[in-house]
């Protein structure tokens, strides 16, 4: 066991490229998948018609399949970004239809009744998707918003196969330095455990303080 | 009883005026010609058996429902289309729902504070301090910080009179405010809007509680199949109706 202790500075790095992308990317996909959400509520055709062609293609073409895509792809039309951005970037692009989806299920549980007294009140659509809509969209469906982020948490380890030195990444290293896969793997299996456990448990207490007001 | 309040509608200071408002649902012709003025102060409760358009004719003022042809102004403006005109326009129209439609997921401190807040631009404590009073009025002071789901219906429904206050509108519609409700919850809401109408709120009511149309309003206007038969005081109305319409309305529900 005493190898272990070579990569442990390379395991620590790697973990944290995993948490900065899982921030970077969940903070990008609430705001492209709230956009993409108001969008196909909305009442302007092309804005709903775009916004559900984006989902269609973007949650139907495999993770990698993207990452790779953008990683080898873009670069031939003259545009570069660094490995981690695009690992970022991709994670940003699949993620928000998922994201949208499920706040677009929220989104139902919201009456007639409380929409048309938003009306009767003078909001426009805009004031009250912003004031009243979307904020209790959000309160509904935290828990399955919680599943889509750690199934994202997961989705980060797909950055490891473009030449992001993520979790999965400095595992793999290791692992093939050392030949040693099971043991190594099995330490990268529980770190991903402790940080999905640790992000169920803030879900579910977010949840519950949410549900106070249902 | 109208000769015991302290208000007289200003004559000629119309805030709600329709003309010649015609609406179709497909072949049914919802509404049939309506002219029909509102005088500051006064108390409007318009009266017919279900399906005449009374409700209809209610949620056309503030657009909820679109017209055909017609005209409907409020305080001498007409009512704008659509866009940010009609939005303005509708904080100056009050509205009461049969069905309450209170914000589930938010206090009724937040459900009244809500639209002065983001609508009007007030300051929270602005807001919250006339919601409170608003509350204290209505009878339900004690309840705001409870939930809507925590409230009877008929405390859910002064809630929702106080959220209409909170706008300061020219004029409160209410459209079969107590049609949800169990007796007693009747009487609490009846009681409080009869304090409104005293207090020289102007309101157009459709119901079908009689003894709030004849205590309390100034005006009764009956309607049936989309079409204003009568407008009269209530004591001409009720004693001495013109039409066959409005007697044989008046005998099934006495």
């Amino acid at each position: 066991m005493s190898f272990i202790s070579g990569y442990i500075a390379d395991f620590s790095s790697g973990v944290m490229i995993t948490l900065e992308l899982t921030v970077l990317g969940w903070g990008g996909a609430l705001v492209l998948g709230t956009i993409l959400t108001a969008m196909r509520v909305s009442p302007i055709r092309t804005l709903n018609a775009a916004a559900a062609a984006y989902v269609t293609v973007f949650r139907n073409i495999p993770l990698p399949v993207q990452m790779v895509l953008f990683v080898f792809g873009l670069p031939l039309l003259g545009i570069q970004y660094s490995l981690f951005a695009s690992a970022a970037v991709v994670l940003v692009i699949y993620t928000a239809p998922f994201i949208s989806e499920t706040l677009r299920s929220g989104l139902n549980t919201i009456s007639t009744g409380e929409l048309e007294a938003l009306r009767a009140l003078g909001f426009g659509p805009r004031p009250a998707m912003q004031h009243l809509i979307l904020p209790q969209a959000f309160g509904t469906v935290i828990q399955p918003l919680g599943n889509v982020l750690i199934t994202m948490i997961k989705n980060t380890s797909v950055a490891a196969l473009v030449g992001v030195a993520d979790l999965t990444f400095a595992t793999n290293k290791a692992a093939v330095d050392e030949a040693q896969p099971f043991l190594i793997f099995g330490g990268a299996a529980i770190s991903y455990l402790v940080i999905g456990l640790l992000v169920g448990r803030l879900v579910s207490t977010l949840d519950r303080k949410a549900a106070f007001s249902r | 009883m109208p000769e015991n309040t302290p208000r007289q509608p200003t004559e000629g200071d119309i805030v709600v005026e329709l003309r010649a408002v015609e609406k179709h649902f497909g072949a049914l012709h919802a509404l049939r010609n309506i002219n029909l003025r509102v005088k500051r102060g006064e108390v409007v409760v318009v009266l017919g058996p279900s399906g005449s358009g009374k409700s209809t004719m209610c949620r056309t003022i503030n657009r909820l429902e679109t017209i055909d042809s017609g005209e409907i102004l409020v305080d001498g403006a007409p009512q704008p289309a659509e866009g940010k005109e009609l939005f303005k326009f509708r904080t100056e129209v009050g509205m009461v729902f049969q069905s309450f439609n209170l914000f589930s997921n938010r206090t009724i401190l937040d459900n009244i504070t809500l639209a002065p807040r983001k609508i009007l631009g007030q300051s929270k404590a602005d807001a919250e301090g006339r919601a409170r009073d608003l509350l204290d009025m209505v009878g339900i002071g004690s309840k705001a910080n409870s939930y809507p789901a925590q409230l009877s219906g008929g405390q859910s429904q002064r809630a929702a009179i106080a959220r209409a206050l909170a706008m300061n509108p020219k004029v409160i519609l209410f459209d079969e405010p107590t049609s949800a409700l169990d007796p007693e919850s009747t009487q609490d809401v009846l009681a409080t809007m009869r304090q409104l109408a005293e207090g020289g709120t102007t309101m157009l009511v459709v119901t079908h509680e009689m003894s709030f149309a004849k205590s309390c309003a100034d005006r009764i206007i009956f309607m049936a199949d989309g079409a204003i038969i009568e407008s009269a005081d209530p004591e001409t109305f009720f004693s001495a109706p013109n039409s066959e319409r409005a007697r044989s309305f008046l005998s099934s529900v006495h």
